[in-house]
């Protein structure tokens, strides 16, 4: 008993010193604080006018940063004109690979064919689709809305109850998001079409939450082809993660079974925009024959990477066009300087289709109305302009 | 169980909670894998000194099984709360921040041994009440 009691006042002495030299350790830590607070302030100058004038010109150059960042890049303007035709032909097949993805995940049994999706036009008869490119995405539990009948619900009066139900649920929920993160199902990715004239290589568009969610995930990382051996720079860490998820067959491999005598259009709207960018680079790094035919057309693309990878591509790929819808929000995502800098690559052809909400500016039906009418331009605009003109 | 044997264990349990929150009160930085691993060895050796105090006394029903399980779930979630509660404690009242990692090591010692005690003490009973029935 006196052990006992002899080692209970040891513990508890021990702790007392540790409280006394945590509080003395956060206590020097606080003086310390304060000290450089007090030096801080030493250091701002009296002249609050001037601080002012500092404050609000640095506010305005912030504003013109991203401009500057571009402008010191010097990209050139393409060689290979922009083709309307061919960019009506594009989009529409942007349009049949959202399709395809659709069908893919909804008939198990669609071998990723485009002739029999609603979207195909005539336009395409004199091609010949080679492969179908599948990959994987993370599953989503789709909900289906049902009638039932009144008298199956249990008709809940406890208000508490009420109030747990609903936070069991939202837990629920919640829980099953991260969960289904790590299933995985195969889907269509895009496909690739073949004429003696010409090939396209098509990928799809934002599809799922958590491709929007991948989207939105603006954290650079930086890439090294492993192939080539190519630093890439630094790029959007969603886009390469989706642009990773493509594995049967790999852009690049199909690429190397192309007729390199001929254009090859490489394209995609949204999502499939950033990967087509990404598969455009990659080709030409590793299937040099076809460096010099790829002309890449995206539609609604978000910023992919840094300026050094913006230098990179203008480099490998002279021939690149950005269709943008200027009310598209998704276009001018990531800002030129968030959690890194992004820069667009590609000349840019602009239209305006303002439809007052986020998903109708960027849908693909917005951008192929516009093309069709051939309302893309690429000259610069004075701003602002009446909204009546 | 005896009283007196109810009052040795918990003392027994609250030495060791108080001799591992220890740890959480050194004002070392950097030295928290340290901690932790020495935390979980201690942990382990008062389960096994009380596994050993009650002379690994076996013939537990599922209900106490259970018991053991959730009690040990929710003794980790028990340190996380004291985790949590101090760190948000801290941010309106200084210095009561720095002694959440001792709250939570103290919150997980005592619940684990006090889990793995009563565990024991419901094995002693059954094969006590199972002998004392046969004796009847």
């Amino acid at each position: 008993m006196k052990f006992n009691l002899s080692r209970r006042q040891l513990l508890l002495g021990g702790v007392g010193i540790g409280i006394a030299a945590t509080t003395a350790r956060d206590y020097q830590y606080q003086q310390k604080q304060k000290q450089l607070k007090t030096l801080a302030q030493q250091q701002i100058p009296t002249d609050k006018e001037s601080v002012l004038k500092e404050a609000f010109e640095a506010d305005a150059e912030k504003i013109y940063e991203g401009q500057k960042i571009i402008d010191s890049l010097q990209l050139k303007p393409p060689t290979i004109p922009y083709d309307r035709e061919m960019s009506k032909l594009l989009i529409q097949c942007s349009k049949i690979a959202t399709q395809q993805y659709l069908t893919g995940k909804t008939i198990p049994e669609y071998d990723g064919s485009i002739k029999t999706l609603p979207a195909y036009d005539k336009k395409l008869d004199s091609y010949q689709q080679i492969i179908s490119f599948q990959g994987k995405e993370a599953q989503i539990s789709e909900t289906v809305a049902v009638n039932l009948p009144s008298d199956t619900l249990v008709n809940i009066s406890d208000p508490l109850q009420q109030q747990l139900d609903n936070t069991e649920n939202k837990v629920e929920e919640a829980i099953q998001q991260i969960v289904t993160l790590s299933k995985e199902i195969p889907v269509y990715f895009g496909f690739v079409l073949s004429s003696p004239e010409q090939n396209i290589i098509i990928f799809r568009g934002t599809q799922t939450r958590i491709e929007w969610i991948n989207n939105f995930t603006a954290l650079q990382k930086g890439y090294t082809d492993p192939i080539s051996g190519q630093y890439f720079g630094k790029i959007h860490e969603g886009f390469i993660k989706n642009y990773l998820r493509i594995i049967a067959p790999l852009p690049k491999a199909i690429a190397e079974q192309l007729d390199p005598t001929i254009p090859c259009y490489i394209s995609g709207h949204s999502l499939g925009a950033s990967l087509a960018t990404l598969a455009a680079l990659d080709i030409a790094l590793n299937v040099p024959q076809l460096k010099d035919k790829i002309q890449l057309y995206t539609y609604a693309s978000p910023r992919v990477g840094d300026p050094t990878f913006a230098k990179l591509h203008a480099q490998y790929i002279p021939n690149s066009y950005r269709v943008v819808n200027l009310a598209d929000i998704i276009a001018f995502m990531p800002p030129t300087q968030s959690v890194g800098t992004y820069v667009d690559v590609g000349e840019e052809w602009s239209f305006l289709s303002h439809k007052n909400d986020f998903m109708p500016n960027h849908v693909v039906d917005t951008y192929k109305t516009a093309i069709e009418q051939g309302v893309e331009s690429d000259r610069s605009r004075q701003y602002p302009i009446s909204a009546l003109t | 169980m005896n009283l007196r044997r109810a009052r040795d264990s918990r003392n027994f349990v609250l030495d060791y909670a108080l001799g591992i929150s220890i740890l959480g009160l050194i004002p070392i930085s950097n030295l928290f894998s340290l901690k932790i691993s020495i935390a979980i060895f201690l942990i382990i050796k008062m389960c096994w000194d009380i596994s050993r105090q009650w002379k690994f006394r076996k013939g537990q029903d599922i209900l106490a099984m259970m018991g053991f399980f959730f009690g040990w779930l929710g003794a980790f979630a028990m340190a996380f709360m004291a985790w949590l509660t101090f760190l948000g404690i801290g941010l309106f009242i200084p210095y009561v921040s720095s002694f959440r990692l001792a709250a939570a090591l103290f919150t997980l010692t005592w619940m684990l041994g006090q889990t793995t005690n009563q565990y024991y003490a419901s094995g002693h009973e059954k094969s006590k009440s199972r002998r004392q029935l046969n004796e009847v």
